[in-house]
């Protein structure tokens, strides 16, 4: 009988039948996978803890027609902290249905897996300014799957922006320059420091990035910016984004 | 069993008191005087309630919210029934609330936002104990759960 060996974290939990739960899993190898966890809702059940929300473990896995089930599973990380507030809960949540939006099954994704690692850490441990925290994942993701804003150039007449004041076009994924801005009624202001804010995020490392402070003033830009950029990328709206409001945005 | 069925149907209905499922209002809990109505247990669905029941210990009353915050399913505090919780603790009489909502990510996160809202009236907030369950194995006890059951561990 095969097995297969590797980790995972839990984007996604559905109960199935009396006890069984459908586990939406992230792994760096297998990509976005299903796990059935057998019995896991079981007060007695070895799988209790690591099928829960977020848990992050290793996991060994029998493959089974389009899913796999779970054979033996150690929790290496439950983000236990994630629940002590809304406000983590929801970014969080935010967090995983961005990844899960993403992330494709069968394809290896170490980097986007290390970034869901990371983000879940902030959102579980870290102390401050959890909105902008979850701006940087917004930007970090949308540059790991390949479509990194451009930033050193106008996305209309190719130059390097002049000037204070541009705006970006989710369409084009970049910055529009002062002098063309005029004839680009449909893009959204952003400031030259807005701009550099997301150039440091862009080149920063996936543990260096969380640390980087956002004004409040390049929070609402940002604010603008991601969802419809997120948006026009994805053709898809992710609707727990919606839910923040009401917490922290 | 189709009449009993749609008997069923148009009899059940919620406890105006508890959000219970019931099919005479108040519900045989809320309407009983053996039941202490200064202590109100907050459960996440009329199955919990059943649960609760079949301990023969508890001699409170109940409050069912029909779900817990859920920001992956949309599920809001106000998608729930948390404004009549809160609206009963307003009447008076109350002096302590038990949340019994399930120890997931949801249910824990639904139990903290409560007690956020409960404890400035100057009641008493109380959460079930986490731990090891009866019968259990420690060896298949996660990190958490085994830190939650000894802080919650008890002098014998």
């Amino acid at each position: 009988m095969k097995f297969v060996h590797t980790q995972g974290v839990v984007l996604r939990t559905a109960d199935r039948k009396e006890s069984d739960r459908l586990l939406t899993v992230l792994s760096p190898e297998l990509g976005r996978i299903l796990v059935l966890a057998r019995g896991c809702r079981k007060p007695k059940s070895k799988f209790l803890s690591c099928s829960q929300l977020f848990c992050y473990g290793d996991l060994i896995l029998q493959p089974y027609r389009d899913i796999y089930i779970m054979n033996q599973a150690e929790v290496r990380n439950s983000f236990f902290d994630i629940r002590s507030d809304m406000e983590r809960l929801s970014g969080a949540t935010y967090i995983a249905n961005l990844t899960e939006e993403v992330a494709t099954t069968g394809e290896n994704n170490f980097p986007l897996f290390r970034l869901l690692l990371a983000g879940l850490s902030y959102f579980a441990f870290g102390e401050k300014d959890l909105a902008g925290r979850m701006l940087i994942y917004e930007l970090k993701l949308m540059d790991l799957i390949g479509y990194r804003p451009v930033l050193d150039t106008c996305v209309i007449c190719g130059n390097h922006p002049v000037g204070s004041a541009f705006s970006f076009r989710p369409e084009q994924g970049g910055l529009v320059c002062e002098n063309c801005r005029g004839s680009d009624p449909s893009g959204i202001p952003i400031s030259r420091e807005t701009s550099r804010v997301m150039q440091k995020i862009l080149d920063a490392d996936i543990d260096e990035c969380f640390r980087l402070p956002i004004s409040l003033g390049e929070k609402e830009q940002l604010n603008r910016i991601l969802p419809a950029y997120i948006e026009q990328k994805l053709e898809n709206k992710i609707k727990s984004r919606d839910f923040l409001k009401s917490f922290f945005i | 069993m189709t009449q009993t069925i749609l008997r069923a149907r148009s009899e059940i209905r919620y406890c105006s008191v508890c959000c219970n499922m019931t099919d005479r209002d108040p519900c045989a809990i809320c309407s009983s005087n053996n039941r202490d109505k200064s202590v109100i247990c907050v459960v996440k669905d009329p199955r919990d309630v059943v649960a609760m029941e079949k301990m023969h210990d508890y001699r409170g009353v109940y409050h069912v919210l029909h779900g817990t915050i859920s920001p992956m399913e949309g599920i809001g505090p106000d998608d729930i029934r948390i404004r009549e919780l809160l609206s009963r603790i307003n009447d008076g009489e109350v002096r302590e609330v038990i949340l019994a909502t399930n120890p997931d990510v949801e249910g824990e996160a639904t139990a903290v936002y409560i007690s956020r809202l409960i404890k400035p009236l100057g009641i008493r907030v109380t959460r079930i104990a986490h731990g090891i369950p009866i019968g259990g194995d420690l060896e298949y006890a996660d990190e958490v759960t085994l830190s939650k059951a000894m802080e919650g561990r008890r002098e014998m």
